[in-house]
Order: C-alpha cells, then structure tokens, then sequence
C-alpha cells in the first residue's frame, strides 16, 4: 500500500504548481472583482471600500440600466440566430463538396478571421457609411450596423461547431432516406436537424454567450448610440465606478454559467437520444 | 455666427493624436534615448547647426529659463539663445514619466528638451481622454511611476488625495508668459503647482452651406435638430454636453444638484432619436457632410474648416463651457526633472512649437511666435465678451455619480 500511497501523493504535488498559478491569476482576480461589486467607490480618490452592500447591482437593475440590458440580450439573441441562418446552409453546401474543395470552403470561411477583429469591424464603416457600397441603407450608427457587424464577426464560431456535426453524418443515411423516397425537406427535418442538434446548441451558446459581453462592434458601428453591457462594463471599469463594473461583471458571469449550463445539459441530453437512435 | 477663414495652417486635431498615440510615444522616448545614448558629442553636433538657425527669436522669458538652469553650452542657446552652465545642466539626469494626450506637444518639444538635457529622457503615457478616469487608477495603484501630469480642474482634487502635487519652487519662471486670465486657478490659487497650458471651449459647429436658418443659441440647434434628423451629432464627452445644456438651462455647468441633472437628460433623450452620433469625431463628420450640425470642439470644428470652408462656429449666446489644461508635478523624486520640462514648455519658443503643431487655443495670447492665423481667428481666440460667458469644468465630488448615470441614462436610452 506505501508505494501506491506515495505515488498518489507525487501526483498531488505534481497539480501544486498549476493549482497555484490558475488560484494566482484566475481565481483570486475573480474573487477581487466580485468583491468590488459589494462596495463603493470614494469620488475624491479612488478608494474602494467593501461594505457588503448591493447597491451597485440594485443600480444595475434600476430602470436606468434596463434599455442597455435588453438591448444587449436582444442584440445577442439576433446574433445567435442570424449567424445561424446563415451558418447552416453555409456548412450543409461546404460538407457537400469534395475532400479537397471542403479544405478550400472551409479556408474561405475562416481565413477572415485571422485579419484583426478591429480592422474587420471599421471596414463595417466604410461599407454601412456615406459613399460606402452599403450607405444608401443607412445603418452606421445605427443598431442594424451594429447587428450586421455582430453576425459578420461571429459567423466562423457558428459555423465550426455545424461544419463539425453535419460531417459527421453518413451520406448513407441520405443516400437511404432518398431511397425510400423521401424529399429533401423531409431528409433535413428528419436526418440532417436531429443529428446536427448538438452542434447547434454549441454554434447558438458560443455566440450568444460571447454576444452578451460584446463591446468593440457598438463601440465602433454604433456611433455612441447603442449602448450594450460590454460599453457599459469598459466605461465603468476604467475608473467611472469600479464597483459598478464589478457588478456588471459578475451579473455577466453569472449569465454566463447559466446559459453554459443549460447548454451543456441541452448537448448531453440531445447525445444520448441520438446514441439511443 | 462667425465664418472661419481659410489659412494655410496644418490641420491636426487631438482626435488625430489619440490615433497617433503608440507611434508617437514610441518615437518620442525612443528619440530620446537615442539622443541620451549617442552622448554629448553627439548631441553637441547636432545642437550647434539648429543654434544659427534659431538665433533671431530671442525672448526674455526664454532667457530667464536658461538663467534658472545656469547652463552655458551649446545646446541651451540653441533652444532659449541663452548662454547657460554645462555643470547644472549635469545635475538633471533620469526618466520623466509624462502623463499626456499622445503627441499633444510641439513637434520639437522633446527633441529640443533632449537636447538641453542630454541626460534627462521623455517617457510619455497615453492618457485615454480627459473624462476616461483611467489615468486616476493608474496614479492611484502605481504612485510612484509618474512624474508629470497634464491635468485640469475636474480631476485635481482627486490626484492631489491620491498622490500630491510637487511645488515649482521658483523653478519654473516662464510660468509669467501665461495670461494673467488664465492663472491663480482656484484650485491653485498662487500658481504655485500648475501652469495652465491650453483651453478649448465648446459650441456649435455647423455647415454654412447647408444650414440656412440663423443658429445663435443652443436653444436654435435643438429647435432645428428635428429638422435636420440623422445628420446631428454631439460630443462624447459628459462634461461638455451635459454643461452646455446646463448653461442653456441656466444652471451652474458644474452643478451638483440632481435635479438639474434629471432636467439635462430629459433634453438629451429628447434630442438623442434626432442624432446621427454620439461622436469624438464631429470635425472630421461636418467636413465630409456627414452630419450638418454638432456640438463641437473649438480646436477640431477650426481644424475641420480648413479643408471644408463652409464650416461654421457659434459661440451660444447663453454661455459655453470649456476645459483648461495645464501641466503639474506629481509628487515624487524626479520633481526637478519635471520641473524642468514645463518650464522649458512655457518658454515662448517651445509654446509656440506647442500651439502651431496641435492648433489649440493658447494661453499666451502676446506670443509672437505662435502663428497669425491661429492668434487672429475668433474661434481659436474668442472676444472678452465670449469669454466672460465661460465656465471652466469643475471637480464635482460626489456629483459625478449623478452626472455618471445621467450620461449613462442618455446613451442608453
């Protein structure tokens, strides 16, 4: 029993350092944050105090904050929707191509991710502004543009994880469904959806829950106007009211936890039934 | 109404600075530690070639700088034409760590300074923007890393808690070129730890050629903002919007009171569905056509109408409110570094360099070297009658939580 006991116990020691770094630069900044979120900040210097109150979050849930948090939701829910619209078709036709022409499908998607998300988004301003290809819509500054540019920088997460899932079906279980006779409608409705599920259920969380923190876009295509909780957050936490944006912060992460949950509770439960199909 | 001329002056507003930040900052610390690494021979050298070239503008301000740093090289006459002691100019060694808006200096500044003081380096910090408080909790969480500040009324209160400003000491005499008007500030009251550098007030920029209808007051922009719906904008700046409208209210523009606040947001909410921006940009947007109306400010509406000259000013005839600057010490062991520095800032070579590069309304108004055009025009250099409509921004305590969720309420709408 003595060596397997040392051996248990080298193990240990082994997970000290990575325990001490994740407790160093993840953990404790978290704990500092939420803590902030209980306390004040003295307009004259700065200072924090932690008093335990909930003022900032009952700040935070005021009628004051509720446009930009309804906003945000909405605007994330749009997000996760539009990308998927767009997203599925995209990878049902890029999973219809040959090995070597889905290496070059699946290139053009993502490749546009590698220029800096910034650079990608003020090119939004040029196209949504006056002169621009798409002026005549009259969307910059306006939260239409900032939706468009949302989708355009959140399109490769979406895709990835239904590029993923629908490769993984057999094209002989539509090659048998068309033998039975059914019609492309119903092979989607009943192959296609059902055995993509998990990979929308990652593809709508991944955005969403991103989406919900997003700052550059507004900041960039909403010409100060469309105020999400990410503005909100960067404003605060730069100095405004450091407790404030911790609350905000921790209300995210909260939002965050929840809808990962229920993600990952969703994409378990939609693997069992499909290994029970 | 006034009608901004056309001149030839280079256009740079502080918005381009902000844009210029890194590069700007890299250059101006790596210039100077390239000047501080080739030695004094070097910096010699090079020294004795701008000495011809700058030998006839003279001043007496200058000359009472290089006295207090009793210098007698080369490289002191090139920059203030006086003969100063090579052994003080020894005495200043080591790193100024200058809290500014990127690249608001002269284009010289720092190379001349360099110059004087081959020993003395120029690190400069980006300052986000007068109302991001970054800054603050960067003086706050690491005091000891910064030397010199450009600073105004609204933020002194809060720096002095966090960190101390250091006296000039007599060290810093060129602070006698800066207009009476725009010294013994009340939070500093003998001039004894700031000197005013620059002032910018806020008002309407608009487009001549679009814009027909007489436009005096705030009141006639926000009674033709419906009118001219998706091409308005205003400031992203809390001060200057909420203080504007505050003088149109007839409050005080620094005002602590919530109910003045709840009055100003229920004007901002009902502007905002007009508003094409919340904008930092209004000068470049009124000159594309963009948008054909703005609150703007003075420095960026000037330097957008010398590329479009249909761009007007307005000076409310309620009143403006206005932000003045100017640098401070920060507390700490490099105070004579620091000290040093705005007083070479101040002499009336480097501040002209200072005005002609940036474009700012100067507060050395008998500055001969500052360019005609920028001294001449009334939207840079107001009439006293303008000027006594003024109110300088305020530390507002407290109120800035009010303030803050006023702001916030008004974008968020």
């Amino acid at each position: 029993m003595r060596p397997i006991s040392r051996r248990r116990h080298s193990a240990w020691l082994g997970v000290v350092p990575d325990a001490l770094v994740t407790l160093a630069l993840f953990v404790a900044p978290l704990a500092v944050l939420i803590a902030y979120s209980f306390g004040k900040q003295s307009a004259l210097d700065f200072s924090i105090s932690i008093d335990g109150s909930l003022r900032q979050y009952r700040l935070l849930l005021s009628p004051l904050y509720r446009p930009t948090f309804l906003r945000s939701f909405r605007l994330a829910a749009f997000t996760s929707a539009a990308c998927l619209a767009v997203a599925l078709p995209l990878a049902m036709a890029v999973v219809q191509f040959s090995a070597r022409w889905r290496r070059v499908g699946l290139a053009l998607v993502v490749f546009p991710s590698f220029v800096s998300f910034i650079v990608r988004t003020y090119a939004w301003v040029g196209l949504l502004g006056k002169g621009g290809q798409l002026g005549g819509l009259h969307l910059l500054y306006q939260t239409g543009g900032v939706a468009i540019g949302m989708v355009h920088a959140y399109l490769p997460l979406s895709f990835l994880p239904l590029y993923t899932a629908l490769e993984r079906i057999a094209p002989s279980l539509h090659e048998a469904a068309s033998d039975l006779g059914a019609r492309p409608w119903k092979r989607f409705r009943t192959i296609t959806l059902p055995l993509t599920a998990p990979g929308i259920v990652v593809a709508v969380s991944l955005v969403g829950i991103l989406a919900v923190g997003e700052f550059t876009t507004p900041a960039v295509l909403g010409g100060g106007k469309t105020l999400l909780l990410g503005n909100l957050l960067a404003a605060q936490a730069a100095g405004s009211n450091r407790p404030l944006g911790g609350a905000i912060a921790t209300m995210l992460l909260a939002v965050f936890l929840v809808l990962g949950g229920i993600s990952a509770l969703l994409y378990r439960r939609l693997r069992f039934v499909m290994g029970e199909m | 109404m006034t009608s901004i001329p056309d001149n030839e002056w280079t256009e740079m507003s502080r918005r381009i600075f902000l844009r210029r930040a890194a590069m700007t900052s890299i250059a101006a610390s790596t210039g100077a530690a390239l000047l501080s690494a080739c030695g004094s021979s070097a910096t010699t050298a090079s020294s004795a070639t701008t000495v011809g070239a700058t030998a006839t503008s003279a001043s007496p301000s200058t000359t009472a700088a290089a006295m207090v740093d009793k210098s007698t090289t080369t490289v002191a006459a090139m920059v203030d034409k006086t003969t100063v002691a090579p052994a003080a100019m020894a005495e200043l060694e080591g790193t100024i760590n200058f809290l500014n808006f990127p690249g608001w200096v002269g284009k010289d500044t720092y190379s001349k300074f360099a110059a004087m003081h081959p020993k003395v380096k120029v690190n400069e910090i980006p300052i986000g923007g007068s109302e991001n408080s970054d800054y603050l909790t960067k003086i706050k969480d690491r005091a000891g890393d910064y030397d010199l500040i450009l600073i105004d009324g609204t933020t002194w209160p809060t720096v002095e808690a966090v960190k101390g400003f250091g006296e000039f000491a007599g060290k810093v005499p060129n602070i006698a070129n800066v207009d009476a008007s725009f010294r013994k500030q009340p939070f500093d009251p003998t001039d004894a730890r700031w000197a005013a550098t620059d002032y910018g007030r806020t008002g309407i920029g608009y487009r001549k050629d679009i814009v027909k209808e007489p436009i005096t007051s705030w009141k006639d922009f926000l009674a033709l903002a419906a009118k001219y719906k998706g091409r308005v904008a205003v400031l992203d700046y809390q001060r200057s919007v909420m203080g504007s409208i505050l003088r149109m209210l007839g409050k005080p523009s620094s005002t602590v009171s919530e109910a003045d606040i709840a009055e100003v947001v229920k004007v901002l909410k009902a502007l905002k569905p007009n508003l094409l921006a919340i904008s930092t940009e209004v000068g470049k947007q009124l000159a594309t056509g963009e948008i054909v109306m703005a609150f703007g400010d003075a420095y960026d509406v000037y330097s957008a109408s010398l590329k479009e000259p249909n761009i007007g000013w307005v000076d409310p005839s309620e009143g403006q409110v206005a932000y003045i600057e100017g640098l401070a010490v920060l507390k700490g062991p490099r105070d004579d570094l620091s000290r040093a520095l705005i007083d070479f800032h101040l002499s009336k070579d480097a501040y002209a360099d200072f005005v002609n590069t940036t474009g700012t309304a100067g507060v050395m108004g008998t500055n001969e070297l500052i360019k005609a055009e920028l001294l001449k025009t009334p939207v840079l250099n107001p009439s006293t009658e303008v000027k006594g409509r003024i109110q300088y921004h305020q530390f507002l305590g407290e109120a800035k939580d009010i303030w803050q969720r006023g702001w916030d309420e008004f974008k968020g709408a």
